[in-house]
């Protein structure tokens, strides 16, 4: 396709171990400039959609409809003199917005936009996200502790006690769906899709958005950030071009999560026309899904986020777990299949029904549980009156 | 019975509905909101003509920001044998109580409604006498509701025989 045109185009002038290396950093390149394109327009996009949810209309006045508000927050932004609080750690407190922004670029390494197209085509993929993510809450940590401010340590030992908690659900939602696919090769566990996850692992697709909104610090779970509580969190002390850092690698990292969703739940880059169209359609639909959380639900407390995590994913994932396994291996019994070799759609659609029927039964045995339907009816009281 | 999530949903779908809902902000430079009658403004509708000059509104105004000054010329005006050389207003210090115009023995001095009067010095915010007689005549209704009865409601122009409990 386009690849290999360009491909044509460049040996037509250039030797062949030249092209070899300039392919993938032309790959590169193009995908990191869309990045920072989008991650701009985000910003407008979360502002003007939380705006219309709060009856307000929004920013609408650099260019037409506001649509050029971005780029000059980034202007105002880059222009900003660039502060260092005296008794700062100096150079952590300068390495951190870049440790912050690096692994939400690098996240999209691995993610499959075509079949059989990524920038890394990485056989362990999954790992890989889980490890270079994990990265971006040792910098919130830096970024915290080096600023010497006590509501940044604040927002850094908060962040920490959250993606501790979030990560363990995290994975073994993810877990799941790699025993389903039999992969952790991102592009393999899009082709396993022969029905998306989200119907064949409902609840880990659940835990999933949950644990990735906590990883994100999105709202409901932006305790770290907690404006009204300690002023902006980890990033109190930063301004300029490092804020602007910090603040474009919460929307990068915000994307490129999205897009991690809708390759393990969703189906990737399927069905397979149209090119990148599906592929965008689908992460913007589940970026639109954390803006729209975020126009709805308040912060929850702290206790309530850590209790969420242990007493109610951490337990459901590991069941989760314990019945997919189950399921997986019957199929693999019935169908007389390899280990590690993806399961027929009539198996997954079967192991779909009984999921689906096991989620309803679990989501009606969990409202009867008196806390967790108190905080239920807290998120519906929540949302801004009808006024 | 109810499943776990329910209510998580229900939140969220009241604030997806608000999505298609028009926003309730006022563009503010393009559009303007309508003032309610009696909205006192920073601005002052003075009539010269009921005017007897005896700076009653000087004397009621609680921080003193009314300087008038007139002398003796009989016969100037309708019922007054004083004409006003100074009718200073300090608006920069003025706290909008409408008590000057409360005073007034003669429906003279009313509130106006407008409110862009932004300047760059206190000094730019003292209306003067001729900018009271320049200013438009359009009184709001704070403390003389009577202009009311006559269908006024602050936006249009009443001329002196009009502004007040009574005619001249």
């Amino acid at each position: 396709m386009i690849a290999d045109l360009t491909r044509g185009i460049l040996e037509s002038f250039l030797p062949i171990g030249v092209v070899d290396i300039l392919m993938p950093l032309l790959g590169i390149f193009i995908v990191v400039n869309v990045l920072l394109g989008s991650a701009i327009m985000l910003t407008y996009a979360e502002r003007r959609l939380v705006a219309r949810m709060q009856n307000r209309i929004g920013p609408n006045r650099v260019g037409p409809f506001g649509l050029l508000q971005g780029a000059a927050d980034l202007l105002k932004l880059v222009t900003k003199e660039d502060l260092t609080p005296r008794a700062a750690d100096r150079p952590v407190f300068l390495l951190a917005p870049v440790l912050f922004f690096a692994p939400a670029i690098a996240l999209f390494a691995v993610v499959p936009f075509f079949r059989g197209w990524a920038v890394a085509d990485l056989d362990a993929g999954i790992v890989y996200v889980i490890a270079v993510t994990s990265v971006s809450s040792l910098a919130a940590f830096a970024a915290g502790w080096a600023s010497n401010n006590k509501y940044s340590l604040y927002g850094a030992v908060r962040g920490v006690a959250q993606l501790v908690s979030y990560e363990v659900p995290l994975i073994l939602a993810v877990t799941s769906v790699i025993l389903l696919s039999g992969s952790l090769n991102l592009q393999k566990i899009v082709e396993a899709q022969g029905i998306p996850f989200i119907l064949v692992q409902p609840i880990g697709f659940l835990i999933m958005l949950v644990a990735v909104t906590a990883e994100l610090n999105r709202t409901p779970f932006d305790i770290n950030e907690a404006e009204s509580e300690i002023v902006a969190g980890f990033h109190t002390e930063y301004t300029g071009t490092k804020f602007a850092l910090i603040y474009g690698a919460e929307y990068v990292a915000a994307l490129g999560w999205s897009a991690v969703i809708v390759t393990l739940f969703l189906g990737g880059w399927k069905p397979d026309i149209g090119g990148l169209i599906w592929f965008g359609l689908k992460t913007s639909a589940v970026v639109f899904l954390f803006f729209w959380f975020r126009g709805t639900w308040p912060r929850v407390r702290i206790d309530q986020m850590l209790a969420l995590a242990w007493k109610l994913l951490f337990p459901l994932a590991t069941i989760n777990i314990l019945v997919t396994a189950a399921e997986v291996l019957a199929a693999q019994a019935l169908f007389s299949l390899e280990p590690g070799e993806a399961l027929p759609v009539i198996a997954l659609a079967v192991i779909a029904v009984v999921n689906i029927g096991l989620t309803v039964a679990v989501l009606a045995l969990l409202s009867r549980v008196p806390g967790l339907a108190r905080f239920d009816t807290q998120l519906a009281a929540s949302a801004p009156a009808r006024g | 019975m109810a499943l776990f999530g329910t209510g998580a949903i229900k939140g969220l779908m009241v604030t997806l509905g608000y999505i298609r809902r028009k926003p309730f902000t006022t563009q503010y430079p393009e559009e303007k909101l309508e003032q309610s009658p009696r909205f006192r403004g920073n601005t002052f509708v003075w009539y010269e003509e009921r005017c007897t000059g005896c700076a009653t509104c000087a004397k009621g105004c609680p921080l003193g920001i009314i300087r008038i000054v007139t002398h003796p010329e009989p016969h100037s005006q309708v019922g007054s044998d004083y004409h006003v050389d100074v009718f200073d207003i300090d608006t920069g210090r003025c706290m909008f109580c409408a008590l000057c115009v409360e005073v007034c023995p003669y429906d003279a001095l009313h509130m106006g409604g407008d409110f862009e009067q932004a300047s760059y010095g206190r000094e730019e915010m003292v209306i003067s006498v001729e900018d009271l007689k320049a200013m438009p005549k359009k009184p709001r209704t704070q403390f003389r509701p009577q202009m009311e009865m006559i269908g006024h409601t602050g936006d249009d122009e009443l001329d002196e025989h009009e502004a007040g409990r009574w005619s001249l």
